[in-house]
């Protein structure tokens, strides 16, 4: 029998159950540029179809400082104080 | 390894001697000296004050001794008299009324309880002490000499206190020098903050003086970390010995000294207490001024102790001559295992750990068992053994009523061959897995233990020694409480080698050191079934990169593990993109997988801390769908000592330190980190580099300073560079002959990197082969000026770099209000940003750059870190 040694972390992920889906968005959606390249371009017309379609909506956008790192933990926090739902632009 | 040696050496230079004096502490030793040299010396007998200049009297001596909360009395370990005049004081403070505890330097501290069952058993036999502690083992001279301070304090019922470190710690402190302290107990103990560099000067000038100047340099931090430790801890016996009378030290003069002994602990730890050191001293052989008036030598001795008690010395044997003679001894060859000897070994960290064993009869025995116990390990094919059998089986008929005699047999058949072989009526255990041989940490058979109903070994031989036997039989009757058997022990030979244990089988040893409980590793074991291929296993797992991995089997864990002095469980980094912590440990079973030596983990180790920074940014160089990946280049010693490769195809296959190390670091962010392909590794190429990019830069072909020492570290230093690199871009210039025109072609081939309008780059690594470096040396060409010569010969009007129809890629019109449509802009941020490294075969005009990422502190900054190795930090 061999015996090896567990060459990972041995952490176990921790689950979570994702967010009630009610059917409808209503409240504040969140519109986040990673800051890529043409990201704004794609938000702008994304925000411009969503405003005709959903006008009790209310977006704000947000921008991250650096497409290359998570984005901070303070935006994060900001995000889910004053949105119920986050479209994020990869723009990859 | 290094404190290993570090505590031989301490306890070489303790001596040995062997004189016999009077049983109890005479009124007064001045008047009747033992040693013999010297007595004419006028220095004799006399006391200086050091602060003072002046020479005082013993009752002088008594009186400071007696307003004192501890009294430090430093000897030189086999000289009667300074063990004589220790007795004296000890007897003549309880005479006045004091109740100092007596701490010992030569009792360990985990020897407590058995000195307290001794002393309460025999509470004025001060023999009865020395044969609870084993004294004739523990390394130290003859107990004779220490008797009388023995007596001293038991005649007074004055507490005897074990001073020295703890067997187990000294064991522990061995591998991990200082560390091997909680820091809370490092606190405790008052060790902190360390020597000043002043004063870790004149510490090291002492150890290697102590040493005869043969300690290796690289041993000296560790032998003064472990003379603090013991400081510490004999200041901690004297603080904690329950009396609140205060304490009497018996120690060596170097633990007494005040700038940096034990009064050191003490004043930081109770500084209100008042503290009188002695240091007892031989008057110098060859003293021409012994006939001189001793006013005028008072000037020779420093304040180092309060007062100097001048005697006659024992001999006039140079003891660097003995030390060199012991160093000898140790550093010849060792002999084949077959033909071990070393008698009197005791130099023992673990005892016997607690076993249950089957005999041949199936009869499980068991340790401890509340008995006393002799215990012989050996198996067949040695002849010591065979010789040795017959008189175990003596004394388990002798003593087997009251003391559990077995032999612990090490063979396949649990020793049933040889038990029948030679109608031996004594148990034969099995261990023929070895873990208990393993535990008692057995070098050679036979090795005979003998041990206490309370578990304390009271005797271990190596080897066969006739008086050793005959000595063992008369401690066996006195535990039996029977009179030892009649044996005519002349017709047994003197001494005979031992034979190796099988635990010395390097495969067998590595195993069971990895098995021990004390083992560092800590990581969870899989066990592979019978059917399993370990190598498909560990593809199915996810845990390979593509390539087969080496299985990581703890013994290999623990080879590699010896590449470091780290501590296994010491948290390196937190690898991206899950953070995970990185020990010693797993980065170890990582570098197992990807083929490594022991004597890269360092590097391995150094290149983990080097992108686990946030300046590296490991997340979003993983994260990014562009090529980069860590580019690690190695400067300083350490490449010739691992066998780098800094010359010929050093970017490709075939060597295994460039190869492994590189991929060993991938191998980390893999399966600690989690940075997996397809999941957070985004790469939509990706590049080979992804297997493994390490090499080394080749410091000797060129005139430029390297590149360690252009990020400010020392030439003599190991360092790994961590770049976010993208793969090696080859170029070519073979026509160019003067530094200028080579300088040339290196801006054009620079101006493509990522793409001719992407301007404005941040860092980027070019490798400048040999014979480029030739033609930049003919000119005298410096990298400064081959860095300007680029950004020259890249610069380009801004409106030839702007987004047009033509090209959509370049620089944004925003530029333009900024700087104009005409402003020439250089390919590079800064010169500063361009790196040149010196690497590849002799032959070929060919260079290579890596190309870079996001650089600067919104995407990757290249990062260098220190590579520890065995020789410092240094290395």
């Amino acid at each position: 029998m061999t015996t090896i040694l567990d060459p990972t972390d041995e952490r176990v992920p921790i689950r979570r159950a994702l967010a009630a889906r009610h059917g409808t968005v209503t409240g504040t959606v969140a519109l986040l540029d990673i800051i890529k390249p043409r990201g704004d371009v794609l938000l702008d017309r994304l925000e411009q179809l969503l405003r005709e379609r959903l006008p009790d909506v209310a977006f704000r956008r947000y921008r991250k400082p650096t497409f290359t790192k998570p984005a901070p933990l303070e935006l994060r926090r900001r995000i889910a104080e004053e949105c119920g739902f986050v479209i994020e632009a990869l723009a990859d | 390894m290094r404190l290993a040696t570090a505590l031989l050496f301490a306890s070489l230079v303790v001596g040995c001697a062997n004189s016999a004096i009077a049983p109890r502490a005479v009124p007064e030793p001045w008047l009747a000296w033992q040693a013999p040299l010297g007595r004419e010396d006028a220095l004799v007998g006399r006391i200086l004050d050091t602060e003072q200049r002046r020479f005082v009297t013993p009752a002088d001596v008594l009186s400071r001794a007696r307003g004192s909360a501890f009294v430090l009395l430093g000897e030189k370990h086999d000289n009667p008299d300074h063990h004589r005049l220790q007795a004296w004081l000890v007897e003549s403070l309880a005479g006045a009324g004091r109740r100092p505890a007596v701490v010992f330097e030569m009792i360990p501290r985990d020897r407590a309880a058995v000195l307290e069952a001794a002393i309460a058993a025999h509470p004025d036999d001060p023999d009865a002490l020395a044969v609870a502690l084993d004294w004739a083992h523990g390394g130290w001279p003859d107990f004779a000499l220490y008797r009388p301070i023995f007596a001293a304090a038991l005649a007074a019922r004055l507490a005897i206190v074990p001073g020295d470190l703890a067997r187990a710690q000294l064991a522990q402190m061995r591998l991990r020098s200082l560390d091997a302290l909680p820091p809370a107990e490092r606190a405790r103990l008052a060790l902190e903050p360390p020597p000043s560099d002043e004063a870790r000067r004149a510490f090291a000038d002492e150890v290697r003086e102590a040493h005869c100047g043969m300690a290796p340099e690289a041993m000296v931090d560790a032998m003064i970390a472990v003379q603090r430790a013991r400081d510490a801890t004999l200041a901690d016996a004297l603080l904690g010995s329950g009396e609140s009378d205060g304490g009497v030290l018996i120690a060596g003069t170097g633990h007494v000294r005040r700038d940096r002994g034990v009064p050191l602990y003490l004043a930081r730890r109770e500084p209100q207490r008042r503290v009188l050191t002695l240091a007892f001293s031989e008057v110098p052989a060859g003293s021409v001024e012994s006939k001189q008036d001793p006013s005028l030598r008072a000037a020779e001795f420093g304040t180092e102790f309060d007062l100097i008690w001048f005697t006659p010395r024992v001999d006039d044997e140079d003891p660097c001559e003995r030390f060199k003679h012991e160093l000898e001894k140790m550093r010849a060859p060792k002999p084949a295992p077959q033909a071990r000897w070393r008698s009197g070994y005791t130099a023992r960290v673990a005892a016997v750990p607690a076993f249950r064993l089957l005999d041949t009869d199936a009869r499980a025995h068991v340790w401890p068992s509340g008995r006393a116990r002799l215990l012989v390990f050996a198996h067949a094919g040695c002849p010591t053994c065979e010789l040795t059998l017959p008189i175990v089986e003596a004394a388990h008929e002798a003593f087997g009523t009251v003391l559990d005699v077995a032999i612990v047999s090490q063979d396949d058949d649990g020793g049933r061959a040889l038990r029948e072989k030679h109608g031996l009526r004594t148990p034969f255990l099995d261990d023929s897995a070895l873990t208990v041989s393993f535990g008692a940490e057995i070098d050679a058979v036979p090795t005979t233990v003998l041990l206490d109903a309370g578990g304390e070994e009271l005797a271990r031989y190596v080897g066969f020694a006739r008086e050793d036997w005959r000595a063992l039989f008369e401690r066996m009757a006195q535990l039996a409480g029977t009179p030892a058997p009649a044996r005519d022990w002349s017709r047994l030979p003197e001494l005979r080698p031992g034979c190796g244990s099988r635990t010395n089988d390097p495969e067998v040893a590595a195993r069971f050191e990895a098995r021990a409980s004390s083992s560092p590793m800590r990581a969870r074991r899989i066990e592979l079934g019978d059917a399993d291929d370990p190598f498909e296993f560990l593809f199915d797992q996810g845990l390979t990169d593509g390539l087969p991995v080496v299985p990581p089997t703890p013994e290999r864990v623990m080879r590699m593990l010896e590449g470091t002095r780290r501590a296994a469980q010491d948290v390196v980094a937190e690898v991206a993109p899950n953070y995970a912590p990185a020990t010693v440990e797993k980065i170890a079973i990582n570098a197992v997988m990807a083929g490594c030596k022991p004597a890269y983990l360092p590097v391995v180790i150094a290149a983990v801390e080097a992108i686990c920074t946030p300046e590296f940014n490991l997340h979003g160089v993983l994260a990014t769908t562009f090529f980069p990946t860590p580019v690690l280049i190695v400067n300083g010693p350490i490449r010739a000592r691992i066998g780098m490769n800094s010359g010929i195809n050093c970017l490709g296959q075939g060597n295994r330190a460039n190869a492994t190390i590189g991929r060993a670091v991938q191998l980390v962010v893999r399966n600690l980190g989690g940075g997996r392909p397809g999941e957070v590794d985004r790469a939509a190429l990706g590049q080979p580099g992804k297997f493994t990019m390490c090499f080394a830069e080749n410091e000797e072909r060129s005139d430029w300073a390297p590149l360690h020492v252009e990020r400010g570290f020392a030439r003599e230093q190991s360092t790994v560079t961590a770049f976010a690199g993208g793969a090696p871009n080859g170029f070519i210039d073979q026509l160019s002959r003067d530094a200028r025109g080579l300088a040339t072609s290196y801006g054009l081939v620079l101006q493509a990197a990522n793409h001719p309008k992407h301007y404005l780059h941040g860092e980027i690594v070019v490798v400048v082969p040999p014979e480029h470096v030739d033609t930049f040396k003919r000119d005298a060409f410096t990298k400064d000026q081959l860095r300007a010569r680029i950004q020259e010969v890249t610069s380009r009007p801004l409106r030839e770099l702007l987004r047009d129809d033509v090209c959509a890629e370049g620089l944004p019109d925003e530029l333009l209000a900024k700087l104009g449509a005409e402003a020439r802009v250089p390919k590079f941020r800064t010169p500063g940003d361009i790196t040149l490294v010196v690497a590849g075969g002799e032959a070929g005009k060919f260079g290579a750059y890596f190309q870079g990422w996001v650089s600067g502190p919104l995407g990757s900054v290249m990062t260098t870190r220190a590579i520890e190795t065995d020789e410092g930090s240094s290395g």
